[in-house]
């Protein structure tokens, strides 16, 4: 009995001793915090070096004073360490000159980090590196790993930032605007690492896994903040997103991963997509509207619906956070995964059907409408002569749209009508719609096609050609969305397959748009685009 | 008088170099940057 006793609890010693590096610290024990600056390339170099104990929830403080800047060194890193064993580290862009920086080091951290230093190695620059370091923050949201996994995670990391990068010059995004991209990037890093503290400060687990979860959250919607200011599509951002998951779930770096790891990976990425997508629209529609020229109260209700949308979004990563990732030392079953993103997905959706309900034009504002583009048209000629009026617009169907296949109409929204603001200035505007539109959509098979509004009645013009362009714009949003049903359910390939079909067919209505400025063509495509769920 | 004047040079000419030995050797060294950055995090 005594031997079977003194077997068991060398086993359970072996197994404690095993699983340290996914368990919070001790609890009252000594540790030294290592300070190192990390190159673009991925060169550690120790620069200070703190003695600390942890308290009794295993969490532990640290605190240095004057350390390197972003003008000396592309990263620092933070390292635990248990003697000479390394338990624990965190990597994140340098701060600027004088800034106060925070930190949080966690189990989640520590294998973000083992990966991003795999991933940048061999980085030709800063921004380089900070693309490279980016995708295991939203590849890897838990600690149960080995290091052979977190290293394959880097791999596969680098090969996303490279089809990420290609993807965008590709598509003719400049140096100048990547530069700005990188820069505002490392920021939203900073921003990333900072709010991790919270989550370690934290002893309640599923209110440290909300925290968590919100920083991811924020952080994506920094990431895409950061090409709004760099002035890329947000659009063509999203869609390169789409096109890095699709290259990382095919990588060879991750042939070896368990069939688990790969799919909590997969998961947490795609759990980013969707509020990806909404988010590059909704900067799209808000960019938009003060180019049209949109009134005070148009403004304040997109300004209020996206607020309640974002909301709604982080939210809903929170709480995906929470019920898929909420202990951090253990990888979540795959029902556990499919019933967190089933939750998220069903809180997005009803995000956004409240932002369309919200952004919806009412009937008066529609009437409107119409009575001043059928005033513009008369003015051209229209209907051979005849008397035209707004109701005469109305009776074609105009001013009403379909979202959904076999959806019924409803009327456009308060960014198309704002869009309508533009038409005194777009005296020389014509559109050729693109008659392939329509094949793409039918060779779908959707379970029915929408009606075309008979416009030859009406006479050539800017109000013609944007009632062209909103028709072309809902076939395209109706092609997504046969896509989407035809592919589900969806992964990464398929993301990417329709997000880069969207992109194409905006470039085509782009190309059939002549007369308005570059900024003027943009802002119409934008407002004139149904908001899309995929 | 013309030695003297000499050996002011040179004494002039070692302090130069003395400071530009020292304000070198501070430039190279990553811990003594003093940019009033800071960093205070916590880990478990």
């Amino acid at each position: 009995m005594n031997k079977i006793m003194t077997w068991l609890s060398l086993a359970l010693v072996i197994s404690v001793m095993t699983a340290t590096s996914s368990m919070a610290l001790l609890i009252n024990h000594d540790y030294s915090v290592q300070l190192h600056i990390v190159s673009a390339s991925g060169q550690q170099t120790l620069v200070e070096e703190m003695a600390a104990t942890s308290d009794i929830n295993g969490k532990l403080n640290f605190q240095f004073s004057n350390v390197p800047d972003s003008n000396s060194t592309a990263f620092l890193m933070v390292q635990i360490m248990d003697g000479a064993t390394l338990v624990r580290q965190s990597l994140a862009p340098a701060p600027t000159a004088g800034q106060q920086m925070q930190m949080g080091v966690s189990e989640i951290s520590h294998r973000q980090t083992q990966a991003a230093l795999q991933s940048i190695m061999g980085a030709t620059s800063t921004g380089e590196a900070s693309l490279r370091a980016m995708f295991p923050l939203i590849m890897i949201a838990t600690g149960d790993m080995l290091d052979a996994d977190a290293d394959s995670f880097g791999a596969a990391a680098q090969d996303a930032a490279t089809a990420f990068n290609s993807y965008l010059n590709m598509n003719s995004v400049s140096t100048t605007q990547m530069t700005s991209f990188h820069t505002e990037l490392l920021a939203a890093m900073r921003a990333y690492t900072a709010a991790n503290k919270s989550a370690v400060d934290d002893t309640v687990l599923s209110d440290a896994a909300a925290h968590f979860g919100m920083a991811s959250a924020q952080l994506m919607t920094a990431m895409m903040q950061a090409g709004n200011t760099a002035g890329i599509d947000p659009v063509l951002l999203a869609a390169a997103f789409d096109q890095a998951g699709q290259v990382m779930d095919s990588s060879t770096a991750l042939a070896s991963l368990s069939v688990g790891q790969f799919a909590a990976m997969q998961a947490n990425y795609m759990s980013g997509t969707q509020h990806r997508q909404m988010l590059s629209q909704m900067s799209g529609y808000a960019a938009a509207m003060s180019v049209v020229g949109a009134s005070a109260s148009q403004t304040l209700a997109l300004n209020t619906a996206m607020t309640s949308l974002q909301n709604t979004m982080h939210t809903a990563q929170q709480t995906f956070c929470q019920q898929a990732f909420g202990d951090p030392t253990m990888l979540p079953s795959q029902v556990t995964l499919d019933s967190a993103l089933g939750t998220m997905q069903t809180a997005m959706q009803s995000g956004f059907d409240n932002f369309n309900t919200a952004m919806s034009a009412n009937s008066t504002q529609i009437s409107t409408m119409l009575a001043s583009m059928a005033s513009n048209m008369l003015g051209m000629g229209g209907m051979g002569g005849g008397m035209m009026t707004g109701g005469t617009l109305s009776g074609l169907g105009l001013g009403m749209m379909q979202t959904t296949i076999n959806g019924t109409l409803q009327n456009w929204s308060t960014m198309m009508v704002a869009a309508t603001n533009l038409l005194p200035s777009l005296t020389g505007m014509s559109y050729t719609p693109i008659t392939t539109l329509t094949s793409q959509l039918s060779d779908l098979l959707p379970a029915s096609m929408p009606t075309a509004p008979d416009l030859s009645l009406l006479p050539d013009g800017p109000d013609k050609s944007l009632l062209e362009l909103q028709y072309d714009l809902m076939l395209t949003h109706l092609i997504s969305i046969q896509m989407a049903t035809n592919l589900d359910p969806l992964d990464q390939t398929d993301l990417a397959a329709i997000s880069a079909a969207n992109l194409a067919n905006r470039n085509m209505i782009m190309q059939g748009l002549s007369g308005p400025s570059e900024l003027q063509k943009n802002t119409l495509i934008k407002a004139m685009s149904p908001m899309q769920l995929i | 008088m013309k030695k003297n004047i000499w050996q002011h040079g040179l004494l002039i000419l070692v302090i130069m170099a003395l400071i530009t030995t020292l304000s070198a050797c501070g430039s190279s060294s990553t811990t003594s940057t003093s940019n009033g950055a800071t960093l205070t995090g916590s880990a478990q």
